[in-house]
């Protein structure tokens, strides 16, 4: 079973909506998965659940600091790091970014810039970021309503809205983790 | 069920997350809403029949599952 970690020190950077949203992409493809919420928080749409037969596990974490977080990297096989695009967020960023380090070519590490809009300020954010972090592997996700409504109503981006910029986005991002994973549709 | 480092970590935190809400006096209401993990048979073709239903409404199996839930229960 692969892992796929979704983590940030920081809460609300959008960890547990790539967290859903991957998980929507694993059910329309039929491939069998589990979810592990280890931020009890809550706000998942999906329930935690475990499955034996499972080819992938989505493991949510806290928006904290966790002692443990070393350790679950190292289980990773791809880790997925959001951030929103403010100076608030660089220095957790940054941190994420020092402890991925000795991952880098060795598993994907993917830094999702969230909440992209037309403000100076997170076209400021990425061209730093792009200038700072050149090697590192960025996607980004747009400011979209979307997000929200499908949130409300429970299901994802793509159901509610697929012509959207948000589900375009959010495809790439779930392209990239089956691709990385080499994960199947219809696994079974 | 699977037993990995993430499923210890998971049932330890719902197990931590339950007493701090009985701490302060939420027991009734942690433990509704704990999640429950649902095991259930179904023949080949209703399983083949519920994917594709859900397909066809454009959601997930679970959504549909729910759905039904709603609708007869």
């Amino acid at each position: 079973m692969k892992n796929v970690l979704i983590c940030n020190q920081k809460g609300g950077v959008g960890k547990t909506l790539i967290a859903d949203e991957l998980a929507f992409g694993f059910e329309r493809d039929q491939i069998p998965f589990s979810l592990y919420d280890l931020d009890q928080q809550g706000g998942l749409i999906h329930e935690a659940k475990e499955n034996d037969d499972a080819a992938v596990a989505i493991i949510d974490t806290p928006g904290a600091l966790q002692s443990d977080l070393k350790k679950w990297m190292d289980a990773a096989d791809i880790i997925i790091i959001p951030t929103m695009m403010s100076n608030r967020d660089v220095p957790p960023l940054e941190l994420m970014i020092e402890l991925t380090q000795e991952y880098q070519g060795k598993k994907p590490v993917l830094f999702v810039l969230n909440r992209w809009n037309h403000y100076n300020i997170t076209k400021d954010f990425i061209e730093w970021f792009d200038e700072k972090y050149p090697e590192l592997q960025t996607a980004v996700l747009s400011d979209c309503t979307a997000f929200n409504q499908a949130g409300a109503r429970g299901i994802s981006i793509k159901e509610l809205s697929p012509r959207s910029l948000g589900a375009k986005q959010m495809a790439e991002i779930y392209g990239f983790v089956k691709t990385a994973l080499k994960l199947k549709e219809g696994w079974r | 069920m699977a037993d990995t480092m993430f499923s210890r970590e998971s049932a330890k935190r719902q197990k931590e997350e339950l007493k701090k809400h009985a701490d302060v006096g939420h027991a009734e209401a942690a433990q509704t809403e704990k999640k429950i993990n649902v095991n259930f048979s179904l023949s080949p073709a209703s399983k083949e029949k519920m994917h594709a239903k859900a397909k066809e409404m454009g959601i997930s199996a679970s959504s549909l599952l729910q759905l039904w839930i709603n609708e007869h229960c």
